[in-house]
C-alpha cells in the first residue's frame, strides 16, 4: 500500500500545462528524489503533495488524506500535522529568534509547545546548532539556517518530509552535510522523504530517482 | 488558552516593528476621535435638554394649571384629594405683564405675584413681602440696579385708571437671583401676591396654580402621566400643562436634531473605520512574508480571520475607551472653560454639560463594532487569490 498515491495528476497555470497526468507512488518510510531541469514541474508536484498547491485533475492520496477533496482549513491542518517542508530559501522570519521560528508549527497546531521543546533541543544538539537557538536568523550562517529550517520541518514529527532544492543555497560542504542529515533523520524516524533537486551531488545519495521532464514523470 | 497564546504570537509578528506600532496607534486615535465626536454630540444634546428641564423646574413645580375662566378663587375645593395621584403641594400665583422702569431705562417684564405658600414648591426662594420685589440677574444688569434699589412697575388699568393712565408702583428690590434660563433671568420678576392683586384690581383672585409632585414622580414620563390624569379630572375647568410646556417645541426640536445629527456623524465613524481597513491592508502587504509562511506551516484561513477579528476587537475596545476619556475631558471643558460658554440669549442656557445615556453609548458601541468587523471580514475574504507556493516564492525571493 503506497503512502503517496498520485494518479493522473494535472496542473495548469493559465494556458501552461505544468503537470501532465503524473503518476507517482511511494511507500511509507521510503526516500526518493525527483530530478529535473528548471521549469520541468518537479517543484509544482512537490507543492501539490504538500498541500501548497491544488491539482486541476487526477487524484492524490497521502496516507489517509485525499488532497483533491480537502478544503483550505483541512489542508492547513494536513500541512501542520502530516508534512514537514524544507525549502531552498529557508523562509525563517527575521523578527523571531531561531527557536521561535522552529516552534511556529507547534504554536499553530494542536501539540503543546513544551512537549515539542525538549525534542527540538535534542535535534538541535544532534545537528550542531544548539547555540544558535536564541540567535536571530541573520546572525547565523547559511548552513546553520538550513539546519534550523530542517529542525522546524521535523519539529512535529511529520509522516512526510518534502524538500525543495534543500541545498540550493549552500556550498558543497554544507550540501553534503544537509543531504546526509535528511537521509539519516528520515531513516531514524521512519519519515517518508521526497526531495526535489537538479543537483547531481544530492541525487546520487538516493536509491530511487525519478525524472520530471516537461510535466511528465518517469 | 492556545488561541490566546497565538494572539500573542500574532501581535509579536505583526506589530514588532515601529511603523506597524505607529500605524496601529494612529488607527486607534483616529477611531477614538470619531467615536468621541458622535458621543459628545449625543451627550451635548441630551445634556442641553436635561439642563433646560432642570432650570425650568427650579421654583416652578412640576405642573401648571390655568383656568379656562381666567381668574379663580385660590381656596376652592377643586384641588383637594389630589394626594392620591402624587400631588404633594399647591401654590397659587398671579401672573401678569408689566413694564419695569428705573431712571431712563425700561423693560417689559412678566410679574408673578406669590405668597408664603410658594415656599412649599420652591424651598429656598426668597418670598417678597408687600413693597418688595425679586428680580433676575440679567434684568438687574440691564437696568443697572442692585439689591435695595427701587424699581417702578407700570400696570395696565383699563378704564379703571385715572384718565386711562396705567397704575404705577414702586417696589424695593429684596433679592437678585440667577434663574438658569436666560429668558426668566431677563424678564421674570416676583412680587408679593397681595401687591399684584391690588395693582391689577382682582381682589383675592389668582390665575395660575402650580403643583409640586412627590419625589417619585420627577421624570418627564411620570410627570406626563400625572398631567393626563389631571386633564381627565379637570377636563372643562383647567388647562393642565407640564412645567416645560412653554419650551416643549424647542425641546422636541433638540431631540429631533440629536437623531439627525447622529446619523450624519455616523459618517465620521464610518470614515474612521476605514482607517482600520487601511491598517489591515497595510499589515497584509508589509507582513506578506509572515502570512504566507504561517499558511504554509499550518495556519488555516479561518484561524487567520479569527486572529484579525480579535485584533480589530482589541483596537476597537482601546479606541472606545479612549473616546470615553475624550468625552470626559470635553465635558469638563464645556462646564468650566469660558470659550465654551453659550450665548444665553440665543440658547436660553449659559452652560451645558455632556449627559450621555447608557443606551446611546451602547448603540454607538454596537454600530462601530459591527461596521469594523464587517469591513474586516470582507477584506479578509478577498485576500490574494495567489497560491501559497507562488506567494512563498515571490515574498522570500
Amino acid at each position: 500500500m503506497s503512502f503517496i498515491d498520485a494518479t493522473d495528476v494535472t496542473k495548469t497555470f493559465g494556458k501552461n500545462h505544468v503537470l501532465n497526468k503524473v503518476n507517482f507512488h511511494l511507500e511509507s518510510g521510503s526516500q526518493c528524489v525527483i530530478k529535473g531541469a528548471s521549469g520541468s514541474g518537479k517543484s509544482t508536484f512537490l507543492y501539490i503533495v504538500g498541500g501548497l498547491e491544488r491539482l486541476n485533475g487526477g487524484n492524490i492520496f497521502v496516507g489517509d488524506h485525499d488532497l483533491s477533496k480537502m478544503n483550505d482549513d483541512q489542508l492547513a491542518r494536513y500541512r501542520n500535522e502530516a508534512v514537514g517542508f524544507v525549502f531552498q530559501f529557508h523562509f525563517l522570519l527575521s523578527s523571531l529568534t531561531n527557536l521561535e521560528n522552529i516552534l511556529l508549527p507547534a504554536r499553530l497546531g494542536k501539540k503543546k509547545v513544551n512537549e515539542v521543546e525538549s525534542y527540538i533541543t535534542g535535534l538541535a544538539k544532534r545537528l550542531g546548532v544548539e547555540e544558535c537557538l536564541e540567535k536571530y536568523p541573520y546572525e547565523i550562517s547559511g548552513g546553520q539556517q538550513q539546519r534550523i529550517n530542517l529542525i522546524r520541518a521535523l519539529s512535529l514529527k511529520p509522516a512526510l518530509l518534502l524538500c525543495d532544492e534543500p541545498t540550493g543555497n549552500l556550498d558543497s560542504a554544507n550540501s553534503e552535510v544537509v543531504t546526509e542529515l535528511l537521509l539519516e533523520l528520515s531513516e531514524k524516524q521512519g519519515t517518508t522523504l521526497l526531495v526535489v533537486t537538479h543537483d547531481e551531488e544530492v541525487s546520487r545519495h538516493f536509491d530511487r530517482v525519478y525524472h520530471m521532464v516537461d510535466g511528465v514523470l518517469s | 488558552m492556545k488561541f490566546f497564546a497565538l494572539i500573542k504570537d500574532f501581535n509579536l509578528l505583526f506589530f514588532k516593528d515601529r511603523s506597524s506600532k505607529f500605524f496601529a496607534l494612529a488607527t486607534i486615535i483616529g477611531l477614538s476621535f470619531s467615536i468621541s465626536i458622535i458621543l459628545c454630540t449625543l451627550g451635548l444634546m441630551d445634556g442641553f435638554s436635561k439642563k433646560m428641564r432642570e432650570a425650568l423646574n427650579l421654583g416652578h413645580g412640576e405642573i401648571v394649571l390655568t383656568s379656562y375662566d381666567g381668574f379663580f378663587k385660590p381656596d376652592n375645593n377643586d384641588f383637594k384629594d389630589l394626594k392620591d395621584i402624587g400631588v404633594e403641594n399647591i401654590a397659587y400665583v398671579v401672573r401678569t405683564q408689566s413694564f419695569a422702569t428705573v431712571k431712563s431705562k425700561g423693560k417689559a417684564v412678566f410679574v408673578l405675584g406669590i405668597d408664603d405658600a410658594f415656599s412649599k414648591i420652591s424651598k429656598e426662594f426668597p418670598i417678597p413681602k408687600p413693597g418688595e420685589i425679586v428680580i433676575g440677574k440679567s434684568l438687574s444688569e440691564g437696568l443697572t440696579i442692585s439689591k435695595g434699589d427701587s424699581l417702578a412697575l407700570s400696570f395696565a388699568a383699563g378704564r379703571s385708571g385715572e384718565k386711562y393712565l396705567p397704575n404705577n408702583a414702586s417696589l424695593k428690590i429684596k433679592d437678585i437671583i440667577h434663574f438658569k434660563i436666560h429668558n426668566f433671568d431677563e424678564r421674570f420678576v416676583y412680587a408679593n401676591m397681595q401687591d399684584v392683586q391690588k395693582f391689577i384690581g382682582i381682589s383675592n383672585l389668582v390665575n395660575v396654580a402650580k403643583l409640586k409632585l412627590n419625589n417619585t414622580l420627577v421624570t418627564p414620563e411620570k410627570i406626563s402621566g400625572v398631567v393626563e390624569k389631571l386633564r381627565s379630572i379637570f377636563l372643562y375647568e383647567y388647562r393642565v400643562m407640564p412645567y416645560w410646556s412653554e419650551f416643549a417645541t424647542f425641546l422636541r426640536a433638540v431631540e429631533f436634531e440629536k437623531y439627525m445629527i447622529s446619523i450624519i456623524l455616523s459618517i465620521v465613524v464610518i470614515i474612521a473605520a476605514f482607517n482600520c481597513l487601511a491598517f489591515i491592508i497595510y499589515s497584509k502587504e508589509k507582513k506578506a512574508k509572515e502570512i504566507f509562511l504561517l499558511f504554509a506551516i499550518g495556519l488555516s484561513p479561518k484561524k487567520f480571520q479569527r486572529l484579525w477579528i480579535w485584533q480589530n476587537s482589541f483596537i476597537w475596545f482601546l479606541s472606545f475607551a479612549l473616546a470615553l476619556l475624550f468625552v470626559e475631558f470635553f465635558s469638563y471643558a464645556m462646564a468650566n472653560w469660558d470659550m465654551f460658554a453659550l450665548p444665553s440669549d440665543v440658547y436660553y442656557l449659559g452652560r451645558v454639560e455632556v449627559d450621555l445615556a447608557l443606551r446611546d453609548i451602547l448603540i454607538v458601541m454596537a454600530i462601530s463594532f459591527v461596521f469594523i468587523q464587517s469591513l474586516t471580514w470582507l477584506v479578509l475574504k478577498r485576500l490574494d487569490a495567489k497560491s501559497l507556493a507562488t506567494g512563498l516564492r515571490e515574498e522570500f525571493s
